[in-house]
């Protein structure tokens, strides 16, 4: 009997706890994959390889949650160089002044708590 | 393969359950329930004729068994696939693909809320997407508006909802 495979989540949060944001490449496609899987979505294929993104990207789509406690934050979707795009949220400016078009650059969040670490985005300096 | 013949079947009956804020301690099946009696009046069938059932909510975990078993009919078909607001839909077809097939002859099919009563968080399941959750997007809400941003970014929508909007 083959071991146990890891789960894709498992893997892409050890990742992240590293700093790093993980992502799939499928070789067969030629392209990456996000979120992570364990088949490729667009050949089938079970090859799936990690990759670690530089962390820049653009802003594809952009909003703000006005939370009936707390103040409002910005959710966004961001399309990486890399060839992905995933739902975090950008932070260090104010939620309505997230751009779509605008570049930005990957860090981690670490919530208090028991909860893993989130991929956040801030505005790239000068871009 | 034939398909889905246009006109093998028809939609005859048609009704609504008690709308907004029901009678206290209404169901989801209670209301599905009403709402098929309705539609069975509607076009004058009666629950004997019903052979085929088909029901979709996010409260009741085998509706269509839970509405099957309340209403006294032993269906030959049956069906509760659950895609969103489309689940009729799919539940039409699938209606239309038994009757041509001769699986059934009169197929029910129900919908029932409560959630007006019982709030959005006792109306759903949480369901965690560990990609997404974490950002916490106000959903169904957040999805659209992201859609949005992203057509007006795209195709420029009139100034005046820009306008409206503080977008210029």
């Amino acid at each position: 009997m083959p071991s146990n495979q890891d789960a894709p989540l498992k893997t892409y949060l050890d990742h992240l706890a590293r700093g790093e944001l993980a992502y799939q490449f499928s070789p067969e496609a030629g392209r990456a994959v996000f979120y992570p899987r364990m088949l490729c979505p667009f050949t089938g294929s079970d090859r799936l390889e990690w990759r670690i993104s530089k962390g820049l990207g653009t802003v594809y789509a952009t909003t703000v949650v006005h939370p009936t406690e707390g103040m409002p934050f910005n959710v966004a979707l961001i399309d990486c160089d890399e060839g992905f795009r995933l739902m975090s949220r950008v932070e260090d400016i104010a939620p309505e002044q997230v751009r779509i078009g605008q570049r930005v650059r990957f860090r981690v969040h670490q919530p208090v708590g028991e909860e893993p670490p989130q991929p956040v985005f801030v505005p790239v300096e000068g871009a | 393969m034939d398909g889905l013949k246009r006109g093998s079947a028809a939609i005859v009956g048609v009704a609504e359950s008690d709308l907004g804020e029901v009678a206290d301690g209404m169901s989801v099946i209670d209301l599905m329930a009403q709402g098929a009696k309705r539609a069975l009046d509607d076009c004058g069938l009666s629950l004997k004729d019903v052979d085929g059932l088909f029901s979709a909510t996010t409260q009741s975990r085998l509706s269509v068994l839970a509405l099957a078993e309340y209403l006294g009919v032993n269906p030959s078909f049956l069906g509760s696939t659950i895609v969103g607001g489309s689940s009729f839909e799919y539940h039409v077809a699938h209606a239309m693909g038994a009757i041509g097939l001769g699986l059934c002859n009169v197929a029910v099919i129900a919908y029932g809320s409560t959630q007006r009563s019982v709030g959005r968080k006792q109306a759903s399941v949480r369901e965690v997407n560990p990609y997404e959750t974490p950002f916490k997007p106000f959903l169904p809400a957040s999805a659209y508006a992201l859609a949005a941003s992203r057509h007006i970014h795209e195709f420029e929508l009139p100034s005046r909802w820009q306008r409206a909007n503080g977008r210029c």
